[in-house]
């Protein structure tokens, strides 16, 4: 594993920790630049997952369809379109979740971010209301 | 004809003949010696290596040997070489003169068993006129044709603009673009130190860049790559040092034209 981090007025580009030690960084920068590139490895994966259940194009159809169908007085909303809300509020409670999970993981340098136990489940509301766009 | 000339003439044709035969041996002997040689050949003309050194009073100027500059061995090693070049520690170079790499691979080394710092090889400066708009240019290495460049333990110094007033062309590096063409250069454990603009090589209309970089310090705003956005580049590096605004590439975008760990 090699970090990139700045140091001393440099940017010293994936160097290992065994490098950049001989080099005479300090072992504080090192454990930040750690700390930082599990951190941006975390968001990364964050997103992956995110948009493994729901593609960029289905979250647009997503919000489209909630913005119009709240537009609608609750009494004239069709059960499906009433699901569609329910459906939608718990994906947004369920991205929520997946970034508090960030913090979560980023506070253990032991845990497996990559597991999916790692990781809150989609809700069923949720994955049927995605299916549908 | 008289036959004391016919006789003559016999025993000069018989001693032509005679001359011939004997020569004929010789070319054989010659050829049959190539033939056994060949792999020697071969690699003598595959296989080139050079010592640049300003002060050598007697320098051979044949591979193996001593040059006085690097352009006395450009010139002379052939085309689609393997050509390892040595550059004395505590020696100044000056490339002064473009090089067409002709597919050959040069790779610049400093001998680790002498002491003293690492050698400068220093990329001069030039104008020329382009549409009635004079541009400043590097002197450096071009690969239209094949080859590529590496570098061990070597400081590198791309010089500033010739003329001021002028811009840099897309020439301000030691490998310069052809349309096209796949520019590949290597550094290990080397400095290049540059000022803006700059860069070690650049893409120009659908050219490829592939870099390898260990151990290196790009110091200067500079460039490893220029003009990324006009075709492809690959990049690896391990143990790099970017300082006083250097960085790998002026433009472009990860895993669309640029592929680097």
């Amino acid at each position: 594993m090699t970090l990139t981090f700045d140091y001393d007025g440099r940017t010293l580009v994936n160097w290992t920790v065994a490098d950049a030690l001989e080099a005479g960084v300090p072992q504080a920068i090192i454990d930040a630049a750690l700390t930082d590139q599990r951190l941006a490895a975390i968001k990364a994966e964050t997103r992956r997952r995110i948009y493994a259940v729901a593609s960029s194009e289905a979250q647009m159809n997503m919000a489209a369809a909630t913005a119009v169908i709240s537009g609608k007085a609750a009494s004239a909303r069709s059960d499906a379109e009433k699901a569609t809300l329910v459906g939608a509020e718990a994906a947004i409670g369920w991205v929520a979740a997946m970034r508090l999970t960030i913090a979560t993981l980023a506070a253990d340098p032991d845990a497996d971010f990559t597991a999916d136990a790692a990781w809150p489940d989609v809700p069923d509301e949720a994955q049927d209301m995605i299916a549908n766009f | 004809m008289t036959l004391e000339d016919l006789s003559q003439a016999t025993a000069a044709m018989q001693a032509a003949a005679d001359a011939f035969n004997s020569k004929a041996g010789e070319i054989d002997d010659a050829a049959q010696a190539a033939t056994n040689n060949l792999l020697g050949l071969t690699e003598s003309q595959a296989w080139y290596q050079a010592k640049v050194d300003a002060n050598d009073p007697a320098p051979t100027r044949v591979s193996g040997g001593t040059f006085l500059s690097i352009k006395e061995v450009t010139d002379r090693a052939p085309a689609g070489s393997l050509v390892r070049i040595e550059l004395l520690p505590d020696q100044t170079y000056t490339v002064a003169y473009n090089i067409n790499l002709k597919n050959r691979f040069l790779r610049f080394v400093r001998p680790k068993y002498l002491p003293g710092a690492n050698p400068v090889l220093i990329f001069e400066t030039y104008t020329f006129v382009q549409d009635a708009t004079e541009l400043n240019a590097n002197y450096g290495f071009s690969a239209g044709g094949g080859g590529s460049l590496s570098f061990d333990d070597i400081s590198i110094q791309l010089k500033d603009k010739a003329n001021p007033a002028a811009d840099w062309s897309l020439w301000s590096n030691l490998l310069h673009y052809q349309t096209g063409a796949t520019n590949r250069v290597r550094l290990g454990s080397c400095v290049v130190t540059g000022v803006a603009g700059q860069s070690i090589t650049s893409c120009g209309g659908g050219g490829v860049a592939l870099l390898g970089l260990y151990n290196t310090v790009l110091d200067g705003p500079i460039y490893a790559v220029a003009h990324a956005t006009n075709g492809s580049v690959v990049i690896g590096k391990n143990r790099m040092t970017l300082m006083n605004g250097a960085s790998l590439t002026d433009a472009g975008t990860i895993g669309v034209n640029i592929l680097s760990n």
